[in-house]
């Protein structure tokens, strides 16, 4: 049984349609990465994730139980915000203390070892502390909860490159160590491509694509070629070419079909056809432009 | 939940402060009232006292006085305090924190009202310890007057210790009623102010329209019958705020002298069950609205598409009715003040149906 399981997730604001029929699933010990642009509906299925919303219609259920006004489930999920708001005239410690009271996991001497790596001010005010400060207590708050569940949203926001660093490291030890399960959103798609095992790509409230990251990797191609005369760019237009570019005579295809493709060029008298790696945050470009241009 | 009430107790700590102050204040009005007139009585001939109409009944009215007095006081700091309780759960972004926590909504809520009540029983408390010593210490001398009195009998049989705590019930559950009123409002309406706010003048609409109403009748029969369902709501509450009870005559004849006195009887009655009961309905609702919308499941300005269009019909309403009001003031009703009418009420509609689309599309909600 999977630890995460959302069937058919919808969700309307107004007449706005956030979520359109999303579905998930995530095995235990996974870290499973949600990646879209700004709007497309990843906050508001986390924020109904971890029970602070409702959907519309459609099931989301967490170690098989409706997350919704159930404090037994929630307890066991950790969540971290893209903005995190806690109670603003709290200091660090008054809000540890707070943490330890609520949730009877809660390590104080593993929030203390993480802090002897992020060095956090504990009499600070929680007003006082800037926003990347602000997100690394969260994460530690919720890290020393010792969560079977973690839930991020944009997490590495506001965080430089050595915070950054330690904060995803700090996740994977816990995977390895406890089998932590984990869904992530980020805009960063080279910190995920790292960190995940699986993906789901969405776009306006709608899965555009769902694998691993290996997977994905084989559904889009990028080919560097060269052909022995000149073409017409329109001699290229096919339904399996997502984008074409050139640099003088070496031209870059961007292909869901490479058989198709190859064989596309060959009839076109090309020359050079080479391979190139592609990064998840291209893939994740070219996907959206396909599925926007299909729509 | 103990470290919610933790939490809550910390979030109105100035409340507690201000509240438990005027307790002691309050109740240190009345006990230095007391000590006044025990010194008084010390100082002074017993014959002052036994001529005077007034024995104990001096220090109960007193004490009633400044317990009505203070409540407009108190129904202030009801209100910030609300306003304090609910806005970090409402309005603020801070609530996105507090509803992943694991706590259901109505524990939250419980919690709230917990914490709320509390504040006031207690308030109240300190302000009756103080109340029930002034008594106490009295309660020799008005023995001992009343032993010689003519209408003392009167007095003995109708002013108790009892008398004191009825007072003190009959004001712990006006402030109860208040508080419990706009805790079930907040789910009446999404945001925390607003919600307080047309609360405060959906009650003065009530008299504003019936008052108006009872001036538009032209037929005398309808014009009656609402003039006597507007003073009977307006005793009502007059009997509520100002702890009114019974008042009895007692007369006496000592020799060829009469005595006669207005005796005031304060005990708990239909009143205070009333109270109750409301505080008990108004619970009801609010535990009703926080499983059906929580805190901040608002599709509409209000927690349903009836009550927006009410609130649409009610604004539209006092606005038609406010040239009413300057006729009433300044001249008689003609053609004119009709048409003002419908431009006031177009106004009124126009500007309450701006407030609520502009709110709702601010949270994408439905209109």
């Amino acid at each position: 049984m999977a630890i995460i399981e959302i069937n058919n997730a919808t969700k309307y604001y107004g007449s706005i349609k956030a979520l359109d029929n999303v579905s998930i699933k995530v095995e235990k010990g996974q870290i499973h990465g949600l990646i879209g642009v700004n709007g497309s509906g990843k906050t508001t299925l986390i924020k109904a994730l971890v029970g602070i919303d409702t959907l519309t219609s459609g099931e989301l259920k967490v170690f098989g139980e409706n997350v919704f006004e159930n404090p037994s489930i929630k307890a066991r999920i950790g969540y971290v915000a893209d903005r995190n708001r806690f109670f603003k005239y709290y200091t660090v410690d008054k809000l540890i203390k707070f943490y330890t009271e609520i949730y009877p996991t809660f390590s104080i001497e593993k929030f203390d070892k993480y802090n002897q790596i992020m060095q956090l001010p504990k009499k600070k005010s929680i007003n006082a502390l800037s926003k990347g400060m602000q997100m690394r207590l969260s994460l530690m708050l919720n890290l020393s909860r010792n969560p079977e569940v973690l839930v991020l949203d944009e997490p590495t926001s506001g965080l430089d490159v050595i915070a950054k660093k330690e904060i995803l490291g700090f996740i994977i030890n816990e995977v390895e160590e406890r089998e932590m399960t984990v869904l992530i959103s980020s805009h960063h798609l080279s910190e995920l491509e790292m960190l995940c095992d699986d993906m789901t790509m969405i776009n306006k409230g709608i899965v555009t694509s769902q694998s691993t990251v290996s997977q994905m990797k084989e559904q889009i191609k990028k080919l560097q070629v060269v052909f022995k005369n000149p073409i017409e760019m329109n001699a290229l237009n096919d339904e399996f070419i997502l984008d074409v570019t050139n640099v003088g005579s070496i031209y870059y295809i961007v292909t869901s079909n490479i058989e198709n493709t190859e064989q596309k060029l060959k009839a076109l008298d090309v020359s050079i056809v080479e391979e190139i790696p592609m990064n998840i945050e291209e893939i994740f470009v070219h996907t959206n432009k396909s599925k926007e241009n299909n729509i | 939940m103990k470290t919610l009430i933790k939490h809550e107790i910390k979030n109105l700590m100035a409340f507690i402060i201000i509240f438990f102050s005027g307790a002691i204040i309050m109740g240190g009005t009345g006990l230095s009232f007391a000590a006044h007139k025990y010194n008084d009585f010390i100082t002074n001939d017993e014959l002052k006292f036994i001529i005077s109409n007034d024995i104990d009944s001096d220090l109960l009215s007193t004490l009633q006085s400044i317990l009505e007095q203070s409540q407009v006081y108190i129904i202030g700091l009801i209100l910030f305090m609300i306003y304090f309780q609910f806005k970090e759960i409402k309005d603020a972004n801070v609530s996105e924190f507090i509803f992943s926590l694991p706590f259901t909504a109505k524990t939250i809520l419980t919690v709230k009202i917990l914490v709320g009540v509390s504040i006031l029983t207690l308030s109240s408390i300190i302000v009756g310890i103080f109340f029930c010593v002034s008594y106490l210490n009295l309660a020799p001398i008005f023995n001992e007057l009343r032993d010689i009195h003519p209408l003392g009998e009167g007095y003995a049989q109708i002013h108790s210790f009892f008398s004191y705590i009825a007072i003190l019930i009959r004001f712990l559950l006006n402030m109860l009623t208040c508080y419990l009123f706009f805790v079930m409002t907040q789910f009446l309406v999404k945001k925390t102010g607003p919600s307080i706010i047309i609360s405060i003048l959906g009650l003065m609409a009530i008299p504003y329209i019936l008052y108006a109403i009872n001036f538009f009748s032209f037929s005398s029969n309808k014009s009656v019958v609402i003039g006597i369902f507007f003073n009977d709501i307006v005793q009502i509450l007059h009997e509520i705020l100002y702890f009114e009870s019974e008042r009895i005559q007692t007369v006496v004849a000592v020799g060829n002298e009469w005595y006669q006195q207005y005796i005031c009887i304060y005990n708990v009655s239909f009143i205070e069950l009333t109270l109750i009961f409301m505080n008990l309905f108004f619970l009801s609702v609010s535990f009703y609205l926080v499983e059906k919308i929580g805190f901040t499941r608002f599709e509409y300005f209000t927690c349903s598409k009836n009550l927006d269009i009410i609130l649409k019909v009610l604004v539209t309403i006092c606005c038609a009715i406010l040239p009413v009001y300057q006729t009433i003031t300044f001249t008689r009703i003609n053609f004119a003040s009709l048409i003002v009418m419908i431009i006031s009420a177009g106004i009124g509609y126009f500007v309450i149906n701006k407030i609520i689309t502009k709110e709702i599309e601010k949270e994408g909600g439905t209109i």
